[in-house]
């Protein structure tokens, strides 16, 4: 009740009342570049498009996210099985992916299934 | 012979009865003049300009805010407005596509820019000493840009709020404000209409026109 409370507030001043924690700089849907504020990930690997952030450690990323060896280093969502990856919408998976900073570890983001 | 008696004395009173017709018009014309007053041409229009900062927030513009008016009194405490507003904030992109592909903006308190034309009335209210505050109300017409996100729209206020004037100088005036706003705005990129709100306070001079 709150949180619905809190969700009018912010309509009526048009703002933003997403359920999910995505923005332009993790998490949004982009075609190109402009829509983020950094990166925009497109491909298979990445459905609908993904905004996102380079990053050569986890403590480049976000809470929510880890930094992965793959595109040159950027921040993917961390999960710990797909349920956890639906927010992001079909088409998408919790995998393991080398981690930037040592890539003898493996972390598990959402990435295309 | 009686008829020659009453015409003699017939002309003879004609000349104070015009007299005391003279002396009651003028009279009356005195007392008009005292319960109608001559509007003074001096004290019934001023303009004037107020800079401050305008708080906005999602798909409201906020920033410096800039606004030039026109006055003309109506009444001992009433005036009619007519203004030109500017906000000036920034231009970052804050617009995303949420994973629904929903538009969502989230805009800081100090992005975007607006121009705005209102009209409205100011009534005074009793003051001490050079002092008055006063309220005012309008109603505006108000374009809306976020120049990063190529989002723009229209919105139609209302606004509210009150201030205080200081008589500084012979017709100089230096006043303080604030306003609320609030309307729909019909905003392009499929947001549709949304709520347009905003707080600004600012400070400013007005001059009294010869």
């Amino acid at each position: 009740m709150l949180r619905f409370g809190l969700c009018a507030v912010l309509l009526a001043f048009g703002l933003s009342c997403s359920s999910s924690d995505v923005s332009r700089s993790l998490g949004a849907q982009c075609e190109s570049r402009d829509d983020c504020d950094e990166r925009c990930l497109r491909g298979d690997d990445y459905p609908d498009g993904m905004c996102t952030t380079s990053c050569e450690s986890d403590r480049d990323c976000p809470l929510a996210a880890r930094c992965i060896d793959e595109e040159g280093g950027v921040c993917m969502y961390s999960c710990g099985d797909a349920a956890d990856c639906e927010f992001l919408g079909s088409g998408w998976d919790c995998k393991d992916k080398d981690a930037r900073e040592d890539g003898a570890l493996e972390v598990e983001v959402c990435f295309g299934s | 012979m009686l008829r020659l008696v009453a015409l003699i004395a017939g002309l003879a009173l004609v000349p104070q009865l015009a007299q005391a017709q003279d002396a009651l018009g003028g009279a009356v014309a005195s007392q008009e003049s005292i319960v109608t007053p001559e509007p003074d041409p001096v004290d019934s229009q001023e303009i004037g300009v107020l800079v401050g900062a305008a708080i906005g927030g999602g798909v409201s513009p906020g920033g410096l805010a800039v606004d030039g008016r026109y006055l003309y009194r109506m009444s001992d405490h009433d005036w009619f407005e007519v203004g030109a507003n500017f906000v000036l904030g920034s231009g970052d992109a804050k617009c995303f596509r949420d994973r629904q592909s929903d538009l969502n903006c989230p805009h800081s308190l100090l992005d975007g820019f607006s121009a705005e034309a209102t009209v409205g009335l100011r009534r005074y209210f009793a003051g001490q000493q050079q002092f008055r505050p006063y309220a005012r109300a309008g109603l505006g017409l108000r374009l809306l840009s976020f120049s990063g996100d190529e989002l723009r729209g229209v919105a139609l206020p209302l606004s509210a709020g009150g201030g205080i004037r200081v008589d500084v100088a012979n017709r100089v005036l230096v006043v303080a404000e604030a306003n609320l706003r609030g309307g729909p705005a019909i905003l392009g990129r499929g947001l549709g209409v949304r709520a347009n709100l905003g707080l600004s306070i600012g400070a400013g001079v007005e001059f009294t026109l010869e």
